[in-house]
């Protein structure tokens, strides 16, 4: 499997048509449940992996490593195009009030879906959203969100703790109208 | 169950997650947009390779003509070899050389008897009969036989082969025996001349006629006895005296001959090159076309007033050197290489505004010791206001190949010259920083991902044309000044970029013009 992916690469190095159409249906599946984490809109997430295929296979000749490596890289570029999309927007702007650390029931988490915690990280304002994102799902650290968002470092811890704290009440909520349906 | 538990199933979750999507859908989309095989290095090569070949050419053509004399006497050595059609009979074997004829005179005095003598001879011993064999003839060896035609008189076959020893020991040099000889030339050469020696004059092409020679040749050399030893030394000094006279001669009337002959008048009419070695730089103005390029479904209209706004075009300068050859009729060749470099300057100031809101604790009121009286909670919105300002300077850099041609009209204290031509671009570089899609100000490094989609790494063909006027400083030295405009015919920019940029120079430049070679 492994050469074969190994295999797939190396054609797509050589601008090989076929083995760049095998890799869509590799990569596609992996590239849309990243742009998915920060785009919200189902459309605008094709558009993304679009764009983002088409500069992996434009510039693949830049990335020098196999499977593990090349994921890694194609998952970089992804969320360049989606923070690209993203600046393109307004500036960062608070909208959201943080409120107080209310309790978590441990059994809602064991009940949730990917759906589910995509609606909830859709629920965030976008800035806290990206910067939990890059955080703690992408490992950037706070320099790098810095440098990605061009915004302070202070300001994007103060951003991920807002946004821990607005997932929590988020997930309270969703438990209490799920307690009510029933 | 905490929030750090939240985030780990959370990791869990999407670590899995693969959601569907539609692939030949995103293939289709997308298969426009990717890249063909590369062949940019192969067409680098390609041009490379037409300049160095423009270049040898002209090297070739300005060497080849001082190896020209030769080749004229060559032509006179082919002409000599045809006979005379009056004295040489089809049928005969071709006449003897000056000295071989000279030695067989005193034969040709008694030519009755000696002609009697040998048809006796062979009468009687017919097996003595030299047969006649055609003689395999390379160029020295016809040479060598064909000047003296008029003097062989009606000799036979007989004496031909029995004098081709002789002949083959006397090397004579093709222009020299390719002249008539005169009767006083004849007169004293005869009573001297006999078999010359033969190691010192032994060539291939003698060594050749001497393997046809008969067993019983020997027998008609000299006096036509075989017994009677010559003296091969003074024959050889007396044969040479003659030679030299003859040589003499001949030199002047082939010199004389030379101006009437066809294949020279032929040779002057071969081009003559004048070349010209060229350093030139100079100040140009650049002008900038940026716009954006129709049948891309995204208007960049936004983006093109942002580049707009933030790029100042300020000043260009190039320097190169031209070899250039021309011809006495004024015609010229041009190639040479020449760097062109475009600065402009990036200027960008922004405002951002953040907007905090503050819960809690606003404002404390404290008594004269310190005491709090009184305070507001919040929420309070605080406004941050942030000025960015940035300036860099760019810089455009290109290495082209200029190829031309054009019309040299040359004096003797002055010169001008009109010319026109391609060049191929064989590097290009972009340094600095400009605005990205999302308007944002982003540097330009060779090799990052962002130069790669913006700007092509050759620019391909443009055109150019020149106008110079130059005067002379030293016998080979000119100062030279030109006004030119060089215009690319493909953007700098990337087919699939929203924006078509280009530049256009218009300079002038000095110079110096070294001639290297005079018509």
């Amino acid at each position: 499997m492994r050469s074969d992916f190994n295999q797939i690469l190396k054609s797509c190095k050589n601008y090989d048509r076929k083995a760049q159409r095998q890799m869509v249906d590799l990569l596609a599946p992996f590239l849309s449940a990243v742009c998915k984490r920060y785009e919200r809109s189902h459309p605008n997430v094709q558009d993304l992996v679009q764009e983002a295929l088409i500069l992996i296979f434009n510039n693949i000749e830049q990335c020098r490593g196999e499977e593990k490596a090349f994921m890694c890289w194609c998952r970089r570029i992804a969320i360049n195009v989606c923070l690209q999309k993203f600046r393109k927007k307004a500036l960062l702007t608070e909208s959201l009030e943080t409120g107080a650390d209310p309790a978590v029931s441990p059994g809602i988490f064991s009940k949730m879906g990917v759906d589910d915690i995509l609606q909830i990280l859709d629920a965030l304002p976008e800035n806290q959203r990206l910067v939990f994102n890059l955080n703690v799902l992408d490992g950037y650290s706070h320099a790098e969100i810095s440098r990605e968002l061009n915004i302070g470092e202070s300001n994007s811890r103060a951003l991920l703790t807002r946004a821990r704290a607005a997932l929590q009440v988020l997930i309270t909520k969703k438990e209490t109208l799920n307690n009510e349906y029933r | 169950m905490n929030i750090d538990n939240f985030e780990d199933r959370i990791k869990e979750a999407f670590g899995r997650h693969r959601p569907a999507t539609d692939n030949d859908a995103i293939w289709e989309n997308i298969e426009p947009h990717l890249k063909k095989k590369k062949k940019r290095r192969a067409i680098i090569f390609f041009w490379w390779g037409l300049g160095l070949g423009f270049l040898m050419l002209f090297w070739w053509v300005s060497e080849r003509e001082p190896a020209a004399p030769p080749k004229a006497s060559s032509a006179i050595e082919k002409r000599v070899v045809v006979p005379p059609p009056e004295k040489a009979a089809p049928d005969k074997m071709p006449a003897f050389s000056t000295p071989e004829k000279t030695a067989a005179k005193p034969r040709s005095r008694n030519k009755a008897a000696d002609t009697g003598d040998s048809a006796t001879r062979f009468a009687k011993n017919p097996a003595a009969v030299p047969q006649v064999k055609p003689i395999p003839v390379d160029k020295s060896v016809a040479v060598k036989f064909a000047g003296t035609a008029e003097n062989s008189g009606p000799k036979t076959t007989n004496a031909i082969i029995t004098e081709s020893p002789v002949a083959e020991r006397r090397p004579v040099e093709v222009s020299k025996s390719a002249i008539p000889m005169s009767e006083e030339t004849r007169h004293n050469a005869v009573p001297e001349t006999a078999a010359p020696g033969i190691a010192e004059n032994d060539t291939p092409g003698n060594r050749e006629v001497a393997a046809n020679e008969e067993p019983g040749n020997s027998e008609f050399t000299g006096e036509g006895d075989p017994e009677k030893p010559v003296n091969i030394e003074k024959e050889h000094t007396a044969s040479e005296r003659s030679e030299k006279e003859v040589n003499e001669k001949t030199d002047k009337k082939t010199s004389k001959d030379k101006p009437k002959e066809p294949g020279k008048k032929r040779k002057k009419r071969k081009f003559k090159w004048e070349e010209h070695l060229s350093v030139q730089a100079g100040p140009a103005l650049a002008v900038r076309q940026l716009r954006a390029r129709s049948g891309l479904s995204d208007p960049a209209d936004g983006y093109l007033a942002g580049r707009k706004s933030t790029e100042k075009s300020l000043e260009s300068f190039t320097a190169g050197f031209f070899y250039s050859a021309s011809t006495r009729k004024g015609l010229v060749l041009k190639a040479g290489l020449d760097y062109r470099q475009t600065n402009e300057k990036f200027h960008l100031a922004f405002t951002e505004t953040e907007t905090i809101q503050l819960n809690g604790v606003v404002t404390v009121t404290v008594d004269g010791s310190g005491n709090i009286i009184g305070q507001t909670t919040g929420p309070k919105t605080i406004t941050k206001t942030t000025e960015y300002a940035n300036t860099a300077y760019n810089h455009y850099r290109f290495v082209n190949l200029p190829v031309g041609i054009g019309h040299r009209q040359a004096g003797k204290k002055s010169h001008w010259e009109l010319s026109a031509g391609v060049d191929v671009n064989l590097f290009f570089r972009a340094a600095g920083t400009i605005y990205n899609r999302f308007n944002e100000p982003t540097p330009l490094k060779g090799g990052s991902m962002f130069y790669d989609e913006v700007f092509r790494r050759s620019t391909g063909l443009g055109g150019w044309a020149s106008f110079a006027y130059g005067r002379k400083l030293t016998d080979k030295l000119r100062w030279q000044v030109s006004a030119n405009i060089q215009m690319p015919l493909s953007p700098v920019t990337k087919t699939d970029y929203e924006l078509k940029q280009r530049y256009f120079n218009f300079g002038v430049q000095a110079g110096v013009v070294y001639q290297v070679k005079k018509l």
